[in-house]
């Protein structure tokens, strides 16, 4: 609104608006960690409005915070170029508060309620450029959206019907007493919440929204609103259900799914924005397994919450500055297929280096965020293999090895592509388009992944508090920079450079002569929305049309059956009766061989006779013509009564 | 003599009507007035008998058992009656403007004010009799608005309307004489006058499902709705009030009136009906809602919609437990205001635009942003997306499914809201996001404020009552609690 009046007064009031409530929020941290907040403000929604913020909840709250604060900086200067800034700017602010209200609902309506609202104004932002493409993803991403949605809010109802209560802090002793219907219940709400977690195989929307949507919108999107699924499944699995392990196992499959899956697939694109949500996909799998963990492990499951929670805000820290650094690039070339925009920052020292802090922090090299929490993940998958003993469990680590190796070497192939290779095209120029309002992010952002490489413990402190949310009460200290977990680490890269040699630079890159580009040979692979989503649900489509058309025109069909029918039989009543005039006339004639003027006279007869039948069914005709539509009714209601009356009377 | 004054607003509508059909109004501004007044003095009117009288009886005509012209004012009637008076004020407002293209507004005024005069009657009858005088005469006072423009499809369309009517009505006289044989009290008592032994199980069940289907005509349950989307041909405000109060609201007042003020809950339990007509309810709302998928004309599709709404309000009353009758009664409010504003809106673009299909409104959210809003806020809360209206009715009607241990309802009740999702968000998006360049020189034409305003107004409701239901929640929680 106040856009209307002047760009950069709107801007700033975004910024430091964004800015105070970041203020606002990291002055709460204080009083948070002493005790919870909790507002409940009642009669709204029939329900009542209930808020809490424990430090569980503050983590998630202030990494929502931190990131929307930068990304606004940083939308400033992105957008200069877009039209309906101000629609953009709104609903921006409006998913900001949305995203708030999720993390701080403590009655589950609530949380559906703002989950609801979120899902509609990043839809907003999603499809932003109004082309074809965005509309697409946004088609997609608002289908998936709200059938997640309905999907969620039948596990709510059910969970209601069994339980009388809807607050998540009653329902870990109420759901205990329901028995198996738990399953359904969680396996719901898991489903509804999973869509927008990019869980497999409902991550359909995740791929193509992210490129279709505006730069920083994709950053709040991958670093952000993933999380919000996750935090679903996070209070379902490991707060309601209390770490069920059917629940859990299966939490942990699809996260290990996701993983690879993501890794995999992000190897074979070429649009840098679309790896980068391959990227998500795949680590939204370590988060995945992570939680799944917590399930598992039971008394040991310390570990596996640190780990979880870590990589939560270590994912939304880096993803963020990989995506803004993306958006660099896009603001100045307007393309993203790393064909194109090869070599394009070899000799961007700046960018470059933000670009490989993203990256290592990803990657989880010591010295950088993502090693804190991946080697938490991994040491939490050590102990669940050294509890159970399992071979299972052994895949599991191979898979995540793998799985980080394909991080490795998708990221790699970014890396060499855009920043090292050599490309007469860009030398340099350019260099006035990168303003310092877009920079300060990106350096903010590297700098906090720096500092949590080297001191990762200060967040570990941080996180101590939310162990009080799943019902544990001693911390744990963790020895990050030892030598096997450098060890593990090194291991993952030397696998991801030995996969990007040996796949990538034999099979994905062509090279002629001094020319070379990439291929997508995934491209033609079974799409799962294309191929299995969208014929199913046409077909569904198509078939309850048919039946439905024929219902919906049942009543007409039948009354001009009816109609016909009585045509029909009218008619056959004329051939009939003429018919038993001609036997009478092939009878007479029998009998008057020998009279010719009688026999003449019948034919005459004969003759005048049929005319006069068809008149009758002339008049009837005639009559029914005649014979308004309030008659008609009339006469429908008499004939009905009468047949009633002789229905009674019989 | 203070008994005679409930006559009131039954009656004054009819002399209003036919004081703008004989008096000589100096200009279109003072018969524009005089209708304003009437209706909103129809309102105050009744108010005033529900604050001084309380509940009141008056018998007006008594022949026998029978023949008994019989009013009565309980909370089900105080809750239909208010609601049409309300939705009506907002509707003259409205069609004040909307008829000057349309033309011959004296005839559709008459028949208007008419038309509230019969519903407030309808919501006003003590006995099955006078509800079923009444709700005929609707049909007849209906009929010339929804003829209003004389083309051969409004005329083919009035006909169609006229024999489904009266085709319904043909099986609640049918019902009623039969119900009179086994019992001569057809006064409405709640939880039902049938109390008692029931001898002939199997001639109630009949009776039962014929006046249900014979209510259900004007209540559009498959299959008796097709003269619904056919009524379309109708002006805008006529298809916004037919959906939104008079004609189909009547017919589901009708159906609560025989279900629990004749019948009672515990005698439909027995006759074991509301099993086989939850079957065609549910057809009705995925047929509703899929069909509303298929067509082009946007009041077309509203009007399909409207079929698949009103199952939810019928399945809230056919399970016959407490949270579906509350989340019944509640989409009876919140599906009349919604789809009020929805049609409003589709009124509005037509009316400044002249477009009707959904592939011509392309971008029109630039040009009326404030009616596209509208609409988009009232669409969001048809699909019952929290925190709109639509959300908290779905909500209990969802949780009477599940009393009834009806899961299947429930799904076909998130089924169908995504499919409402899925006919009405499209409209949404082409409407404000249409794509390519931005239009130079595009001039705003929203309607005239006497259009826009009730729109406005409208919407609010709509987001009012989803964030503050518990007004109407309590009372509807206090109907219900009687009844069941």
């Amino acid at each position: 609104m106040i856009g209307r009046k002047s760009e950069s007064f709107r801007n700033l009031f975004n910024v430091i608006m964004t800015g105070m409530l970041f203020l606002v929020v990291t002055i709460l941290y204080k009083p948070v960690s002493r005790n919870a907040i909790e507002l409940f403000i009642p009669d709204i929604m029939g329900t009542g409005l209930y808020l809490k913020l424990d430090i569980f909840r503050y983590i998630f709250v202030w990494i929502t915070v931190f990131i929307w604060f930068l990304t606004t900086i940083y939308s400033t200067r992105y957008l200069i170029k877009y039209k309906n800034r101000n629609r953009y700017y709104a609903f921006f602010m409006l998913t900001l508060s949305s995203t708030i209200g999720i993390f701080l609902s403590e009655h589950l309506l609530n949380l559906f309620t703002f989950f609801e609202i979120m899902s509609f104004t990043s839809y907003i932002l999603i499809i932003h450029d109004e082309d074809e493409y965005a509309h697409e993803a946004g088609k997609s991403y608002l289908g998936m959206a709200i059938g997640g949605g309905l999907v969620l809010l039948m596990g709510l109802f059910l969970l209601f019907d069994y339980t009388a209560t809807l607050n998540i802090s009653e329902l870990p002793l109420k759901i205990k007493e329901i028995g198996s219907i738990k399953y359904l219940v969680s396996g719901l709400i898991i489903i509804g919440f999973g869509v927008k977690a990019g869980m497999v195989p409902l991550h359909v929307w995740l791929p193509k929204a992210h490129p279709a949507a505006p730069t920083p919108a994709s950053a709040i999107l991958s670093g952000i609103l993933l999380k919000t699924g996750i935090f679903g499944i996070l209070i379902t699995t490991g707060v309601i259900m209390e770490g069920d392990i059917l629940i859990s196992t299966i939490i942990l499959i699809l996260g290990f799914i996701n993983m690879f899956l993501g890794g995999l697939l992000a190897i074979f694109q070429r649009n840098i924005k679309r790896i980068l949500a391959y990227s998500s996909m795949s680590q939204m799998g370590y988060i995945l397994m992570g939680i799944g963990l917590i399930g598992i492990l039971k008394e040991h499951k310390a570990v596996a919450i640190y780990g979880t929670i870590y990589h939560i805000i270590n994912h939304a820290i880096y993803k963020g500055l990989l995506f803004l650094g993306a958006g660099i690039i896009y603001m100045i070339l307007h393309d993203l297929s790393i064909n194109e925009i090869r070599g394009f920052g070899k000799h961007k020292p700046i960018l470059k280096a933000m670009f490989l802090t993203g990256i290592f922090a990803v990657i989880g090299i010591p010295g950088f965020n993502g090693f804190a929490s991946k080697t938490l993940l991994h040491e939490a998958l050590l102990e669940a293999q050294h509890i159970y003993h399992n071979g299972w469990f052994t895949v599991a680590e191979i898979v995540f090895i793998l799985s980080s190796g394909l991080t490795v070497a998708y990221l790699l192939k970014i890396f060499i592509a855009v920043f090292v290779e050599q490309n007469e095209k860009y030398w340099g120029q350019y260099k006035h388009h990168i303003r310092k309002r877009v920079s300060i992010p990106l350096i903010t952002l590297s700098g906090v992944i720096v500092y949590i490489g080297i001191r990762p413990n200060a967040v570990m402190y941080v996180i101590d508090g939310a162990l009080v949310t799943f019902g544990l009460q001693k911390g744990l200290e963790a020895e990050f920079y030892t030598l096997n977990n450098i060890k593990a680490s090194l291991l993952a890269v030397a696998i991801g450079v030995t996969i990007y040699i040996g796949f990538v630079r034999k099979y994905l890159r062509k090279q002629k002569g001094s020319e070379s580009w990439y291929v997508n040979p995934s491209l033609g692979w079974l799409n799962i929305e294309k191929d299995i989503y969208s014929p199913v649900l046409k077909f569904v489509y198509r078939f309850s049309s048919t039946i439905l058309h024929a219902i919906d025109q049942s009543v007409m069909n039948i009354v001009n059956y009816i109609t016909n029918g009585i045509k029909a039989f009218s008619k056959m009543e004329i051939k009939y009766m003429c018919y038993k005039k001609l036997n009478i006339y092939k009878k007479m004639q029998l009998f008057s061989n020998s009279n010719e003027k009688n026999s003449y006279h019948l034919a005459n007869y004969i003759h005048n006779i049929s005319p006069e039948i068809y008149n009758v069914a002339g008049v009837l005709n005639k009559l029914r013509n005649s014979l308004n539509s309030m008659m008609y009714s009339v006469f429908i209601f008499a004939t009905i009564l009468v047949i009633v009356l002789l229905v009674l009377f019989l | 003599m203070s008994n005679v004054f409930v006559l009131f607003p039954i009656v004054f509508p009819f002399i209003a009507a036919v004081a703008v059909s004989t008096i000589k109004f100096r200009n279109e501004k003072w018969r524009n007035i005089f209708i304003i007044f009437s209706v909103i003095i129809n309102f105050i009117s009744i108010i005033l008998i529900l604050n001084t009288e309380g509940l009141v009886a008056f018998h007006l005509w008594t022949v026998n058992n029978f023949l008994d012209i019989y009013f009565k004012i309980d909370e089900m009637g105080i809750f239909f009656s208010i609601l049409a008076s309300i939705l009506w004020i907002f509707t003259a407002f409205y069609a004040i403007d909307y008829m000057k293209h349309e033309g011959r507004e004296k005839i559709f005024f008459v028949f208007f004010i008419l038309t509230l005069g019969i519903t407030v009657g309808i919501a006003f009858s003590g006995n099955l009799f006078t509800l079923y005088i009444f709700y005929e005469l609707l049909t007849l006072a209906t009929f010339p608005l929804v003829i209003h423009s004389g083309s051969k499809e409004a005329l083919d369309s009035g006909k169609k309307y006229l024999i489904y009517s009266f085709g319904g009505a043909t099986l609640i006289l049918l019902g009623m004489i039969l119900l009179f044989s086994i019992n001569s009290n057809m006064d409405f008592v709640a939880r039902g006058v049938l109390s008692g032994a029931v001898e002939n199980a199997n001639l109630i069940s009949i009776v039962y499902a014929l006046m249900f289907l014979g209510f259900g005509v004007k209540a559009a349950i498959v299959p008796f709705h097709s003269w619904l989307p056919g009524a379309m041909v109708a002006p805008t405000p006529v298809s916004a009030l037919l959906h939104a109060v008079a004609v189909v609201k009547s017919g589901i007042f009708a159906i609560i009136r025989i279900s629990y003020f004749i019948f009672g809950a515990e005698i439909v339990r027995e006759t074991h009906d509301n099993i086989y007509l939850s079957i065609l309810i549910v057809i009705t709302i995925l047929l509703g809602s899929l069909l509303a998928l298929h067509q082009e004309n946007l009041k077309k599709r509203l009007a399909y919609s409207t079929i698949s709404q009103l199952g939810y309000i019928l399945l809230g009353i056919i399970l016959l437990n407490e949270n579906a009758l509350i989340g019944g009664l509640l989409h009876l409010v919140n599906h009349a205001v919604i789809k009020i504003t929805l049609f409003f809106c589709a009124g509005a673009i037509y009316f400044t635009t002249g477009k009707k299909n959904i592939s011509d409104i392309r971008g029109i959210g630039r040009k009326m942003p404030v009616t596209m809003w509208c609409f988009a806020i009232a669409a969001i809360s048809l699909i019952g997306i929290p925190p709109t209206n639509g959300s908290v009715s779905k909500w209990y009607l969802a949780l009477g499914g599940l009393n009834a241990n009806k899961i299947l309802f429930v799904v076909i009740l998130l089924l169908s809201a995504f499919l409402t999702a899925a006919y009405l968000l499209p409209i949404v998006i082409a409407a404000f996001f249409p794509g390519g360049d931005k239009v130079e020189n595009e001039s705003r034409v929203e309607p005239p404020p006497r259009m826009l305003i009730p729109i406005v107004m409208l919407t609010g409701v709509v987001v009012f009552l989803g964030f503050f239901p518990n007004a109407v929640l309590s009372f509807i929680g206090e109907i219900v609690r009687m009844v069941i």
